[in-house]
């Protein structure tokens, strides 16, 4: 405010029993240009600050009936958090009364005689002392609002993302996870899905920043983590489409550190990516130490596609073991000294934890103990091995009718060196056979068993992979390695995929040949050898035979063939 | 002579500030203070009054206190100090002399025709002026 801008008309009460007092103080204030209310004693001064609300009262301190002591209290009272300054007039002059002025919420005196001059000084001063209060509860009110509206922001986010996130696995028996409620915004993810093979894949995220940024990025990971998933895409898919939606929607300066895995219940095994997030950890459920997941990548969202690397890690997974994933904020946090938590305390929870469903509880407990205090902006993640049977087949819901289902026709594929290095053709072909809707009803089981004689195709034909490797830690290590190094330098070979449908009374029956450029097997050997459950190779074939009605090897072991038959639909 | 009892300048402020209400303030003032006058030797004169009562004495001060913030207003410097000393005399600590007391009403009574008698003719002359 302009010291020389005119003077604010304000309406201002003035209380005095003094008839002559009054009038001349009127006469003041009016002449200043204020519109005046006046009372002749306490209570009448009260009743018109309640009637008019004026902004500024000038009060005798005594007075008849109710003193001024008494009406300031109760004006004061009544204006609330509103400052209205309340000036007493009065020739007072020992300290104790001064102070019962004060006590009353008086904001300043005005002595008699009046002087004309002190007075409008006054009265502008407490003015503008009125207004910046007015100002200061305007603008807390103000960001009140912005506050709650913020809020309600977050909650509304919150929901809809909620219906997407949760659209998972997350329940699943075999995972544990801490998250606090509002992980989102801590730019925390946690997703998990069943895929068409009877796979779990789980991911956890932890974007850059805080608030809504880190929250943006979030969406879109999910959808295309869910999307891909579902239509039965490997880790390695996923991974790149993820990495490439990322890289183009996000500014520079934003990304998402993820752990990816992939169990595979089947097979017993699981299949690790980890891009920037602190060392997860697989527990061995046969007292090995365990096993350090590292992270070998950076965060998805910063490499352009071409540089991205979707390299995974696969492990040998069985009853017991455990996968363990966290974010950032367990191994830094640190205590009063400033010294971090660090990996070494984590191990030592894993080394005396003797429950293994209290695992997550007691890191909480040992990073509370450390800090002094719980942290709720963590995110631990646990994944166990749990029996397939008892998972039980996710189910998968369509919208079509299957009017327009095509029942006879066939339709060969060839895929060729430099498609395989690249390219999963399984989702592809799935969904080509799912056009014809009495297979539906089989479609994981029709994902398992080409998902295990493609690659069976590919490994053990196309690329010459010994299974035989596959019987212990280190040899399934070297598998991996050498399959890795196969593909890489893979020039010639390819996998071919005959599909023939053809209708049966109401039904109908499907036949899949699959035919690689390897060099084949010996047939009568490996098939008269038992179901290979304790060990860590062999369950591919024994599996196909399972869920398949009919299947048979040509006699080089290059050509696989499968029959899957339905019934007619009721 | 009349400087001693009432600020001329005073008067001119008041004047100019109250405009034409001029004539009603001082006709106000010397109407309430003679009912002060009136009360105040009501008090000491009543056959009950006692320099030891405190209710009495909170009363002759509660009247010296607005008569006195009144008095100096108006310009009246003496009759405000005479209220002053008797709101200082009663409101003091320790035993009040009645002597004293009824001293100072009188003075104060006096002083107070005095500054009536001026006002008086403040009115009729600011009254024919108009």
């Amino acid at each position: 405010m302009v010291e020389s801008a005119p003077p604010e008309r304000l309406t201002i009460l003035i209380a005095d029993d003094n008839a002559s007092d009054r009038m001349l103080l009127s006469a003041i204030i009016s002449r200043q240009g204020h519109e005046v209310l006046s009372a002749c004693d306490g209570a009448e001064a009260v009743a018109l600050f309640q009637r008019r609300r004026p902004q500024l009262v000038l009060m005798d301190a005594l007075m008849p009936v109710m003193d001024g002591f008494e009406a300031a209290r109760r004006i004061k009272e009544l204006a609330g958090e509103a400052l209205v300054p309340i000036i007493f007039l009065t020739s007072l002059t020992e300290g104790e009364a001064l102070a019962r002025c004060l006590d009353a919420g008086g904001d300043d005196f005005v002595a008699k005689p009046y002087n004309q001059v002190v007075l409008a000084a006054k009265i502008n001063a407490m003015n503008r002392l009125r207004l910046l209060q007015e100002t200061v509860l305007q603008q807390r009110d103000l960001i009140a609002r912005h506050h709650k509206y913020l809020l309600n922001e977050q909650r509304v986010a919150k929901a809809v993302f909620d219906q997407i996130a949760h659209s998972g696995c997350l329940s699943a028996p075999n995972i544990r996870y801490l998250q606090s409620p509002y992980a989102l915004f801590n730019g925390d993810l946690l997703l998990a899905a069943w895929a068409p093979s009877g796979n779990m894949h789980v991911l956890l995220g932890d974007f850059t920043g805080h608030g809504l940024p880190a929250a943006v990025g979030a969406m879109p990971l999910a959808e295309v983590f869910y999307g891909m998933t579902a239509k039965g895409y490997g880790l390695p898919e996923t991974l790149r489409e993820m990495n490439a939606k990322l890289k183009r929607i996000l500014p520079v300066d934003m990304f998402c550190c993820a752990a990816l895995i992939c169990v595979n219940f089947k097979q017993q095994l699981v299949e690790v990516w980890n891009g920037g997030l602190p060392d997860g950890y697989l527990l061995h459920s046969d007292g090995r130490p365990h096993t350090p997941l590292v992270s070998a990548h950076l965060p998805l969202g910063v490499l352009s596609a071409s540089s991205f690397d979707d390299n995974t890690q696969v492990y040998p997974f069985g009853a017991g073991d455990r996968v363990f994933l966290l974010s950032d904020g367990v191994v830094d946090s640190t205590d009063e000294s400033g010294e971090m938590f660090g990996a070494r305390r984590l191990q030592n929870v894993f080394v005396s934890n003797r429950n293994p469903a209290t695992l997550i509880e007691e890191v909480q407990w040992a990073l509370a103990r450390f800090r002094g205090q719980v942290r709720d902006d963590v995110s631990m993640l646990e994944v166990g091995f749990t029996e397939p049977e008892s998972l039980g087949l996710p189910s998968v819901v369509y919208t079509d009718s299957g009017d327009s289902s095509p029942l006879d026709w066939s339709a060969s594929f060839e895929f060729r060196a430099s498609t395989l290095k690249r390219f999963n053709p399984l989702p592809y072909l799935l969904q080509l056979l799912q056009e014809v809707h009495g297979l539906r009803q089989q479609s994981s089981e029709l994902y398992i068993v080409l998902a295990e004689l493609y690659s069976n195709a590919l490994e053990h034909g196309v690329l010459g992979l010994d299974s035989a490797l596959k019987c212990d830690a280190e040899g399934f290590a070297l598998y991996y390695q050498q399959r890795g190094e196969r593909l890489d330098a893979l020039e010639y070979g390819f996998i071919r995929f005959n599909f023939q449908i053809i209708p049966v009374a109401q039904g109908g029956r499907l036949t899949v040949q699959v035919h690689d450029s390897g060099s084949g097997f010996d047939v009568q050997h490996v098939l008269a050898l038992p179901p290979a459950i304790d060990q860590l190779s062999g369950r591919g074939l024994s599996l196909v035979r399972q869920l398949s009605d009919r299947c048979r090897w040509s006699e080089d072991g290059r050509t696989a063939s499968v029959e899957f038959a339905w019934e007619g639909l009721a | 002579m009349l400087e001693e009892h009432v600020d001329l300048t005073v008067l001119n402020t008041l004047r100019d500030v109250m405009e034409t209400e001029y004539p009603a303030l001082l006709h106000i003032f010397i109407r309430d203070s003679q009912a002060r006058v009136t009360d105040l030797n009501g008090l000491i004169q009543a056959a009950d009054f006692s320099a030891a009562s405190q209710t009495h004495l909170d009363q002759l001060g509660l009247l010296a206190h607005s008569f006195k913030g009144s008095s100096s207003n108006m310009g009246a410097a003496h009759l405000a100090q005479l209220c002053g000393e008797l709101e200082d005399l009663v409101r003091g600590q320790g035993a009040v002399s009645e002597a004293r007391v009824t001293q100072l009403v009188q003075d104060i009574d006096s002083e107070f025709c005095v500054v009536r008698d001026i006002f008086d003719v403040e009115l009729q002359t600011t009254l024919a002026s108009h």
